[in-house]
């Protein structure tokens, strides 16, 4: 018997417009086969979470999505991704575009060695908003994850001086100021504490709204807890992918049950 | 003999040979610092050198001009390169075999002998050139073994930057290029700073590399006329200099007195190794000034 006490129950309203859609994507790091075949679709403001053991692929599938993997020596890909149905492996695609429409949050907070306020206008600037609005978006894009009253009076102090959950938080705030359509999200509550990481998880739920999600997490539970969507990856395969509610009660795959049952992992 | 007993034994040597290290230094410096404070004077720092064959002590002014000024030189021509030199070794280069002998390139570089680059240099910026001893063909000279230390300065501050910051930058949809500049750079600054400072240190000391490059001798300066093209102008790159550490040289070999050269190198080798002190000192303060700069922290 599987024992989830905490799975989130499934959505009557969820979307069924698709918005990435994988046909036969394969990677490979050097003679690494490190994703087989996956045929993958995650729909429009929904939380999709990967799960699975250490060195299944589910990193690798989050960072082909916003094309990271390129920046990667030797990493090779083939098949097609497509996003809102564009086809984001074709060379006309640019992959500095692409990452304004794909947003992603790591594993480690990783605010910049710059102010708070600089740590969300440095990307605004750079991609040419006017000043007066890179103001409004930085108050906005803080408000939205609760970080503007624990940080409007000392918006010109050192990001790094913020603690471990207030500057995941930030690096949450300037990927949405990008105004992206998708995020993606690497293990994001892994070096924070039980209350950052119930914040974050909560502020997951708002941006849901506005936001595609897709959470990488080697916590199980909190896949439970928070996404629509479940995909379960082993040794570069995606054994099985479902509603949350279905995965975590009722796995189709005996691998799966055997992952969430704790046999191995 | 147990292994703890040889344990002990063991932290007894490290401990004895970091006494060891930290007593040359001291002794060292100690000696050059005590006996060269008695020469210096303030005509000994503002006046030009007598007729020390003769015996005449006079001052170094004109050398100590030579020796930053040579350094600035050298810094204007190295600095741009050794950037762009670092940026490339790390963030650009695969690695390739090409990339492999690049850097044994610069290995071999920063090791040849610097009498060998002297006379290299007289041969190519000083005849074949028809330059004769020029500053310029001294602070060329000066670059072949500062050119490499600068790449690595550079190439090793900029991989000591978290790889997450690059990832962030990336990720925000910012061009690699933009990434180096903007996020990269300025966290890998102080390091840069800190090294450039360290390697300027090397070169204010250089004397082979000099003595048939930059010459062994300056015409007489005329410290009121800053026009670069005059012949008698301190700035006037294509003059021969020579700097403080090949007068040491020269007085020493030239003098008919024993007593003046020991007196002229003893204060110049007692200002050498305070501008390279204060250069560390200096080095160390302005890496953690710009680093809480740029962070505001």
């Amino acid at each position: 018997m599987l024992d989830f006490p905490y799975v989130k129950k499934r959505d009557a309203d969820l979307s069924t417009n698709v918005t990435v859609k994988t046909n036969k994507l394969n990677v490979y790091y050097g003679s690494s086969h490190a994703l087989k075949d996956i045929n993958i679709t995650l729909y429009d403001k929904t939380i999709t979470a990967f799960i699975g053991p250490s060195g299944c692929g589910k990193s690798t599938l989050l960072r082909s999505i916003n094309r990271m993997n390129d920046t990667i020596p030797g990493a090779k890909i083939t098949g097609d991704i497509f996003i809102d149905g564009v086809n984001i492996q074709t060379e006309s695609i640019q992959a500095t575009a692409l990452r304004k429409h794909v947003g992603m949050v790591f594993q480690k907070p990783n605010p910049f060695f710059k102010s708070i306020f600089e740590n969300i206008a440095f990307a605004l600037r750079i991609h040419g908003v006017s000043k007066k609005d890179i103001e409004a978006v930085v108050e906005e894009s803080l408000k939205r994850v609760g970080l503007w009253d624990e940080v409007k009076d000392r918006l010109q102090d050192s990001a790094l001086q913020l603690s471990g959950g207030q500057q995941q938080r930030l690096c949450i705030a300037r990927t949405i100021a990008m105004n992206p359509s998708i995020i993606l999200l690497d293990e994001p509550t892994s070096a924070l504490d039980p209350i950052s990481t119930e914040k974050i998880e909560q502020l997951l739920q708002e941006l849901k709204r506005d936001f595609t999600i897709v959470i990488v997490t080697h916590n199980m539970h909190q896949a439970a807890r928070i996404s629509d969507y479940t995909a379960y990856f082993h040794l570069g395969n995606m054994v099985e992918i479902g509603h949350t509610e279905q995965i975590f009660t009722a796995p189709q795959q005996s691998r799966t049950h055997d992952y969430l049952s704790g046999k191995f992992g | 003999m147990n292994a703890k007993q040889m344990d002990r034994l063991a932290t007894l040597f490290f401990y004895l040979v970091a006494i060891l290290i930290v007593c040359t230094l001291i002794g060292l410096l100690g000696f050059i610092l005590f006996k060269g404070i008695s020469y210096i004077s303030w005509d000994f720092l503002t006046e030009a050198p007598g007729s020390y064959i003769l015996g005449e002590v006079g001052g170094i002014a004109p050398m100590l001009f030579n020796s930053f000024y040579l350094l600035i030189l050298t810094m204007i021509i190295t600095l741009p390169i050794g950037i762009g030199g670092g940026i490339y070794m790390a963030e650009y280069a695969k690695p390739t075999r090409f990339t492999k002998f690049l850097r044994l390139c610069m290995e071999v570089m920063s090791s040849l002998p610097s009498i060998i680059i002297g006379l290299f240099g007289l041969l190519l910026l000083v005849q074949y050139t028809g330059w004769g001893y020029t500053l310029a063909g001294g602070a060329l000279a000066l670059t072949i073994f500062n050119l490499p230390l600068m790449v690595r300065v550079v190439e090793q501050a900029i991989t000591a930057v978290p790889k997450d910051q690059k990832e962030a930058s990336l990720a925000l949809g910012i061009t690699h290029w933009q990434t180096i500049t903007k996020i990269m750079l300025p966290v890998a600054l102080p390091g840069i700073v800190t090294g450039t400072i360290l390697a300027a240190g090397r070169i204010f000391g250089e004397a082979a590399a000099l003595l048939f490059t930059a010459g062994m001798s300056s015409p007489n300066l005329d410290f009121t006329n800053w026009d670069p093209t005059a012949v008698s102008s301190p700035l006037n790159p294509f003059r021969p200099a020579a700097t403080l550490s090949v007068y040491i040289w020269k007085v020493n070999s030239d003098s008919l007195s024993t007593q003046t050269a020991a007196i002229v190198s003893g204060g110049s080798a007692f200002i050498l190794i305070c501008v390279v002190l204060l250069f560390t000192i200096f080095a160390r303060l302005l890496g953690k000034y710009i680093y809480r700069r740029l962070t505001s922290s």
